[in-house]
């Protein structure tokens, strides 16, 4: 800790410090202003707003339509991280531990999802859910949404493994722990930042994703679905309710994940 | 390099799930794109069969092929923006209390924790026309006329810059903090500046985390959709704009479908250059 | 050290197991609900749309219908203003339209002929359209919702009233004019009615007069919300725009007026079809007789939409807001083509595009 104070020190720190400021409030100053609109007393968004209020969440709080949708969400979401988590996961294992000559392309192979532009998965996906008369219910959900989740695990869990030595492993396991023993209680514990990045991006793309579940759902409306909807027929405050609502619910899932995972303290466990 | 650099295929059983997954979520859409962008669409109708009329098309109306140019050029704008402003934050994140790195990446991942769309209409009330800056511009006299703050380039690049700067901030600090500090010390205990010690030794030995970022931020830019729609008034076009809008108006899934594998395979041409690449630098 | 490293990892389990078993639990309702899966004769599925106008049909089109026959309707809401026939299409192929009925805009319904998606409705079940004008009636079901494509203005900041699409041209308004992307295939026939007295041809001399424009305009805006928005946020004084928002938003107090200009403008209309293997064919007919007849078209028009209802009375204000009632402002209406519109769409689009990128 010390020998890192010593390093910063000498580093300009004012200039890294003054530069940081400045990206932090270019990224925090619309969520600020969505915060604030949201309680606005108007029927329609301005800012600064004219009049104040809690008028749009109690119209989102007692909307059967905007309860049920975040629910479900919340319920997708959920299910979908740990999931994700698990086989993503174990693909980066996979990736990292198997013959060096086939990493490259089976990796392109398994993040490639993420790259394939959501309209056209959605297509695919719901031409399935048709035929197996899975269409509209969480059997097609949470497949669909892991395809898109997944990736992520293995890019997040991936950079950690790759820069983990294997050799910490190694040594676990000749002094005759298990190989499953050493992953578990030596490797996952260091590679942490990693997985909880993982699991960070599974819930939240789970959670904003629009155009595939646009694609599965009928009846059944996720939030992301019934707030386009909304927009598209009008901009009101409500949506800025809404979004206040789901950052609190999300910021507090994603804050106890990070302190959890205990991403700060990271690889410095064993050393 | 290590222990077990043995060729260790007993390794790859640990992929089953996600393929069995793969194969039914993504490989069966896959297929139903690849015959699709062999069909024919014609006075609405679909006709399956073995056209390469969608391919000619792509190549030859003067227009798809430019505005993929653009899409790549507007996603590598963005790659470098995130980098540039990602990599201070990276930095500043490794060097400081473990509270405030907790901060820091909480402020970086909280864009994302926002809907796609309300983002944007924020973005609307403080780059508008009349939004906060060009009223605070203008009510100070400083510009007489309101800046063009949206709908244009600029507007997209800052409203994707916004939101994929975790993109690039978390591989960035994941590389970061697994450099041995100790090389640094070393360095500048010998007298090296600030700067040297960067340049020589935090820089390169942080190239994957670079390359990890810059390419998972450049693919995500490839498929941006939302954004540019809101942000760039309608004017900034993207292929994956032009694929949807294939969908949306003329339900002509052939071409939609033909354009799509050409950026799929765009996209895993730069996969494919990008692992490459890290794996290059991370045997130096 | 070793201590903490295992409790970490029991915590970590238990996080995980009571996620999945929470999940698990509450998400068991979600796994096998289809309520489009039921063909009961007394339930029927239906659209819905969004914000008021959403609020106008469950008050006025649906909420009586099922208490007068007793019946359950469900209903999905769209997102936007269209039937997304790209899965709707999908969905009849496989056998199960999501719904009874799909209001269809009229390219749309070229588009439902041709790939047969749409069934012929039996116009015996449909008594009422002895009461509907001839031009509302189609082998697929009756016209409704008539809407106009105007000049929408502000009042305070455009003066005098503007009488002609050329003064979206005009260089005092310059920087403070939009037209639409959505619907694009109007702006363009617009341009055309404005420079060329007639919408078609489509051509290079189209989007000449669209590039004269584009100094001024502030954006192309993609759905009713978005041109809502730009006239709030003061960024726009003038767009051509759909009358039922209009009238909308200047009962929300924003000084704003539709304008008919002289050069011509569109009127379009909702086809209220029944999509080929519906469940409940029957009640769609039912439905569809009673909501054709005089009261509650007399409630369209009342919220600012337009009929083909001959019995229906308007007001002089509800006149001025649907325009359609009127014959001295309908003789500037120009009829469009469907077909051309349909066929043309992605020559058009590939055009549109060039041009924004140019």
């Amino acid at each position: 800790m010390s020998s890192q104070e010593h390093y910063g020190s000498r580093f300009p720190y004012r200039l890294l410090v003054g530069v940081v400021t400045v990206v932090i409030f270019f990224l925090e100053a619309p969520l600020v202003i969505l915060v604030i609109q949201s309680f606005t007393a108007e029927s329609y968004l301005a800012f600064p707003p004219p009049s104040y209020g809690v008028r749009w969440y109690k119209e989102v709080l007692t909307s059967e339509d905007w309860l049920n949708s975040i629910s479900l969400s919340l319920i997708i979401a959920t299910i979908v991280t740990p999931l994700s988590l698990i086989f993503g996961t174990m693909a980066a294992f996979a990736l990292d531990r198997g013959p060096k000559k086939l990493k490259n392309g089976l990796q392109a192979i398994m993040i490639s999802p993420m790259v394939l532009p959501h309209i056209v998965l959605g297509l695919g996906l719901f031409k399935m859910a048709l035929e197996l008369d899975i269409d509209d219910s969480m059997l097609a959900y949470i497949p669909a949404h892991l395809t898109i989740t997944i990736p992520f695990v293995i890019i997040s869990v991936g950079a950690s493994l790759q820069t983990f030595e294997v050799t910490l492993e190694e040594a676990a396991r000749s002094l005759g722990a298990s190989r499953f023993w050493a992953v578990w209680h030596i490797t996952l514990p260091i590679i942490r930042p990693g997985l909880v990045a993982g699991a960070i991006f599974s819930f939240i793309i789970s959670f904003d994703e629009f155009i595939i579940t646009f694609f599965l759902t009928t009846f059944q409306r996720t939030l992301p679905i019934e707030m386009f909807s909304t927009l598209m027929y009008q901009v009101r405050p409500s949506i800025a309710a809404v979004s206040t609502l789901t950052l609190a619910v999300t910021a507090f899932l994603t804050a106890m994940l990070m302190l959890r995972g205990q991403i700060t303290s990271g690889n410095k466990v064993i050393k | 390099m290590s222990l077990n650099s043995d060729q260790n295929y007993g390794a790859l059983w640990l992929l089953t799930p996600t393929v069995l997954l793969y194969l039914a979520t993504f490989l069966f859409p896959l297929i139903l794109l690849g015959v699709l962008s062999f069909a024919k669409f014609e006075a609405s109708i679909t006709t399956l069969g073995f056209y390469f009329d969608n391919y000619i098309k792509i190549f030859s109306d003067g227009i798809t092929l430019k505005i993929f140019f653009q899409t790549v050029r507007l996603s590598i704008y963005i790659t470098f923006w995130c980098l540039i402003l990602g990599y201070p934050v990276a930095l500043l994140m490794r060097s400081c209390s473990p509270k405030i790195k907790m901060i820091l990446l909480f402020c970086v991942v909280s864009p994302l924790l926002t809907s796609i769309i309300v983002r944007n209409v924020a973005w609307l009330l403080i780059l508008g026309r009349s939004g906060m800056i060009n009223d605070t511009l203008i009510q100070w006299e400083l510009i007489s006329k309101p800046l063009p703050l949206m709908y244009n380039e600029f507007g997209v690049i800052l409203a994707v810059v916004h939101v994929y700067l975790s993109f690039m901030v978390l591989p960035l600090f994941g590389a970061l903090s697994s450099i041995n500090s100790s090389i640094e010390e070393a360095a500048s205990s010998l007298g090296a500046p600030f700067w040297r010690v960067f340049l020589s030794i935090t820089l390169p030995l942080s190239l994957p985390g670079i390359m990890a970022g810059c390419t998972l931020v450049f693919i995500l830019s490839m498929g941006v959709y939302l954004t540019p729609v809101i942000m760039g008034g309608n004017f900034i076009l993207t292929l994956p704009m032009l694929i949807t809008e294939s969908v949306r108006e003329q339900y002509d899934w052939p071409y939609a479908s033909a354009m799509a594998l050409m950026l799929l395979l765009a996209i895993g041409f730069m996969v494919v250059l990008s692992s490459g690449l890290q794996r290059l630098v991370s045997r130096r | 050290m070793k201590k903490t490293i295992i409790n970490k990892g029991i915590k970590r389990r238990t996080v995980i197991k009571s996620a999945i078993a929470a999940g698990v639990g509450l998400s068991t309702p979600y796994f096998f609900v289809q309520a489009h899966a039921s063909s009961d004769p007394k339930v029927m599925n239906m659209y819905n749309f969004d914000g008021s106008l959403g609020e106008f049909y469950t008050e006025h089109w649906y909420k009586p219908f099922q208490e007068k026959f007793d019946v359950k309707m469900n209903f999905i809401k769209l997102k936007g203003s269209r039937v997304p026939l790209e899965k709707v299409q999908a969905q009849i192929n496989a056998g199960k339209p999501e719904t009874d009925l799909m209001p269809m805009h009229q390219d749309q319904v070229i588009f439902a002929e041709r790939n047969n998606l749409a069934m012929e409705v039996d116009a015996s079940k449909i008594p009422e359209f002895s009461n509907y004008y001839e031009k509302g009636i189609t082998k697929y079901g009756p016209k409704m919702v008539l809407w106009c494509y105007g000049l929408a203005y502000n009042t305070e900041l455009v003066k005098p009233a503007p009488t002609s699409w050329k003064v979206l041209w005009d260089p005092q308004y310059a920087g403070k004019v939009a037209v639409n992307e959505g619907l694009k295939d109007q702006c363009l026939q617009m341009v055309n009615l404005a420079w060329k007295g007639s919408p078609y041809p489509v051509d290079a001399e189209t989007f000449k007069h669209l590039s004269d424009l584009r100094p001024s305009l502030v954006a192309l805006w993609s759905g009713g919300a978005d041109a809502e928005q730009l006239f709030r946020n003061g960024e726009i004084v003038m767009t051509p725009f759909w009358n039922g928002r209009v009238t909308k938003l200047r009962g929300e107090g924003l000084p704003l007026k539709f304008a008919t200009p002289t050069e011509g403008f569109f009127v379009r209309s909702s086809v209220y079809g029944i999509p080929r293997g519906a469940r409940n064919p029957e009640m769609a007919h039912e439905w569809l007789n009673w909501v054709i007849g005089a009261g509650p078209q007399k409630k369209m028009v009342e919220y600012g939409y337009g009929t083909f209802n001959k019995l229906v009375e308007h007001t002089p204000e509800e006149a001025a807001n649907v325009i359609v009632s009127d014959p001295e402002v309908m003789k500037y209406a120009v009829s469009e083509d469907f077909n051309q519109i349909l066929d043309n769409g992605k020559e058009w689009t590939d055009m549109w595009n060039k041009w924004k990128s140019s």
